[in-house]
């Protein structure tokens, strides 16, 4: 089975991300997912880096992101940034990561 | 090593958020902690990448911030204006919050201050922080930001 591909997406990488950053690896790592690929990008950049790349999921903390048409399946990550609501937020994130087979 | 955080609060005399705004990034520039185009960087990210916050348990806030670039020492200011201040939504750009406490994370090491923001976020949903920061109580907010690291 492929490795889960997580893309996490904030205005300037620089304060949104890092802290969801941390706040997903512990929920990943609780959900029994240990091997997966999380990268940082801005908001400006996931657009292009979703088309070339591919990443499962994006999560993103910053600006408008409904109508930009991004080709995977795009979540808030204010739960993460908050540390509010984080369960039903990663129930979202595992089906979603399911529905593209990358987690049993 | 982790870099000391100073903490701030500020008493804000405007009531537009532009101008409380530029009255934090003075403050943060007149005490070397940033670069002159600091202020108007955060004011330009501001309306691209909004970040206001709903807060249901305590007081809704905004986290107005730079890229790192324009920073030289790092800092948390905060400001409680005397009326709510509309910000939009981190989380829908479209809509609007009445914002009752600013904070500026001022950041130019995301990793080293990552920890410091992720009990941040934990403690503005705690009713005592508003009293906290009413009170001017910075001693107390770092007090309460540490001791939850070590926890």
């Amino acid at each position: 089975m492929a490795k889960p591909f997580i893309y996490l997406a904030c205005g300037s990488a620089a304060m949104s991300a890092m802290l969801c950053k941390s706040r997903l690896e512990e929920a990943l790592r609780q959900r029994g997912i240990k091997d997966y690929d999380l990268r940082i990008c801005r908001v400006a950049e996931l657009y292009e880096n979703v088309r070339r790349l591919k990443p499962d999921v994006a999560i993103v903390t910053a600006g408008s992101f409904a109508e930009k048409d991004i080709e995977c399946p795009v979540f808030s990550g204010v739960p993460l940034m908050m540390g509010v609501g984080v369960d039903a937020f990663m129930d979202k994130i595992v089906a979603a990561l399911k529905e593209k087979g990358k987690v049993p | 090593m982790q870099q000391t955080i100073d903490i701030k609060i500020l008493n804000v005399r405007s009531e537009d958020q532009t101008e409380i705004l530029e009255e934090m990034g003075n403050y943060l520039y007149d005490n070397g902690y940033v670069k002159e185009t600091f202020t108007n960087a955060v004011i330009e990210r501001e309306k691209k990448y909004p970040t206001g916050l709903e807060i249901p348990t305590a007081v809704n806030v905004a986290l107005p911030h730079a890229d790192i670039e324009h920073v030289n020492k790092q800092a948390l200011v905060i400001a409680a204006p005397k009326r709510t201040v509309k910000f939009k939504r981190m989380d829908a750009p479209d809509k609007d919050v009445d914002v009752g406490i600013i904070l500026m994370p001022v950041i130019n090491d995301p990793e080293g201050y990552v920890r410091f923001l992720s009990k941040l976020t934990l403690l503005i949903q705690k009713k005592e922080f508003v009293e906290l920061v009413k009170g001017k109580k910075c001693s107390e907010i770092a007090a309460s930001i540490s001791e939850q690291y070590s926890k």
